[in-house]
C-alpha cells in the first residue's frame, strides 16, 4: 500500500500546519501530564495523553485517528480532531472534527467550525465571536 | 573499521514519522467513518426493510411448502383396480400365454392354466382338437371350440 505524503483531507485547517508539526506521541504511548508551549508550534498525538495541551499563542492540536486525549483542556489557534476527545476543547481560530472523531465534553470556537455528519460528540458548542459582527447575516 | 553512519536529519526524521502517521490516520479513519455509515443507514432504513421482507418470506415459505402438494394431488392418476380373466378367449391367439392379453371378463367354466403350461407344445389348437374324445369314424364336424372344451390337457 502507498504510504500517504500529506495528512488527512482539511477544510479549515492549513495542511502546512499539519505538516509543519514537531512534536508526536506515537500510538501506543501513553503521556500522562500536560504540555504547555508560548511558541506557535505543533503537537500530533496517536497514542494517549491524560493531561492538558494549551499554546500561549498559535499552536496547532492534531488528535489523530488512533489519539486518545482524558481530561483535557485543549487550547490552540487551529484544532484537528480524528480521534477521541474527553474534555474541553477551545480553538482560536478553526475547529474540524471528521468523522471518525469522538468528543465528550465542549468545544468552542472563534471564527469558524466544521463538524462532520458521521461525527459523534456530547456537550456544548459555543461560538465565542461577535454575534454581530461583519459576517453577520 | 566501521564507516561511520550517517546522522539522519531530525527533520527528515519528523517528516518520516508524520507520514507513517497520516498513513494510519488515513487507513483507521476511513474504517471507521465507513463503519458509523453502515450502521446508520441499516438503524434507519434496515428495519423497515426487514419488517417488510420477513412476512413476504414468511408467505413464499408456506407457498412453497403447500404448493407442491397440491399440485402433486391434482395430478396423481387414478388407479383401478380389476380381477382377472379366468382364460383367454377362443378368439385369442393360443401362442400367446401372456396373461395381460386375457379378456378382462372371465368366461364360465375355464379354469386359467400357468402360461408356461399353455405354451409348451399346446399351442397348437389343431392338436389339442384332436386329443379330446370323439370317435376316430364319425364324421367331421365343423370344429366349435366350446367354453366346455379344453385344448389343453386336464391337469391332475
Amino acid at each position: 500500500m502507498k504510504i500517504r505524503n500529506e495528512p488527512s483531507t482539511t477544510r479549515l485547517v492549513p495542511t502546512d500546519r499539519l505538516s509543519a508539526i514537531s512534536s508526536l506521541i506515537a500510538e501506543g504511548a501513553v503521556f500522562d501530564g500536560s504540555f504547555q508551549t508560548s511558541r506557535d508550534l505543533g503537537i500530533k498525538v496517536d497514542g494517549t495523553l491524560k493531561g492538558n495541551i494549551s499554546f500561549d499563542v498559535g499552536g496547532t492540536i492534531h488528535v489523530g485517528a488512533t489519539g486518545v486525549v482524558e481530561n483535557t483542556r485543549l487550547e490552540a489557534d487551529y484544532i484537528f480532531i480524528e480521534g477521541k476527545v474527553v474534555g474541553t476543547v477551545v480553538a482560536r481560530k478553526a475547529l474540524e472534527i471528521t468523522g471518525s472523531a469522538t468528543l465528550l465534553g465542549d468545544a468552542s470556537y472563534d471564527e469558524v467550525m466544521d463538524i462532520h455528519p458521521r461525527a459523534r460528540m456530547r456537550g456544548k458548542i459555543e461560538y465565542r465571536g461577535d454575534m454581530d459582527g461583519p459576517g453577520k447575516n | 573499521m566501521n564507516a561511520p553512519q550517517p546522522v539522519i536529519d531530525s527533520n527528515t526524521l519528523r517528516e518520516a514519522a508524520l507520514r507513517a502517521s497520516w498513513h494510519r490516520d488515513h487507513r483507521v479513519a476511513r474504517r471507521r467513518e465507513a463503519w458509523r455509515w453502515m450502521m446508520f443507514w441499516l438503524w434507519k432504513y434496515g428495519r423497515r426493510v426487514g419488517m417488510a421482507v420477513i412476512p413476504m418470506s414468511a408467505v413464499a415459505w408456506l407457498a412453497l411448502q403447500v404448493w407442491p402438494l397440491a399440485a402433486i394431488s391434482k395430478t396423481a392418476p387414478t388407479v383401478r383396480v380389476t380381477a382377472p380373466a379366468a382364460s383367454p378367449s377362443p378368439q385369442h391367439d393360443s401362442s400367446a400365454g401372456d396373461m395381460r392379453t386375457l379378456p378382462e371378463e372371465p368366461l364360465r367354466g375355464i379354469r386359467l392354466l400357468p402360461a408356461a403350461a399353455l405354451q409348451s407344445g399346446i399351442g397348437r389348437p389343431e392338436l389339442a382338437v384332436q386329443s379330446v374324445n370323439t370317435p376316430p369314424d364319425s364324421p367331421k364336424q365343423p370344429l366349435r371350440l366350446t367354453p366346455e372344451i379344453q385344448t389343453a390337457p386336464k391337469e391332475p
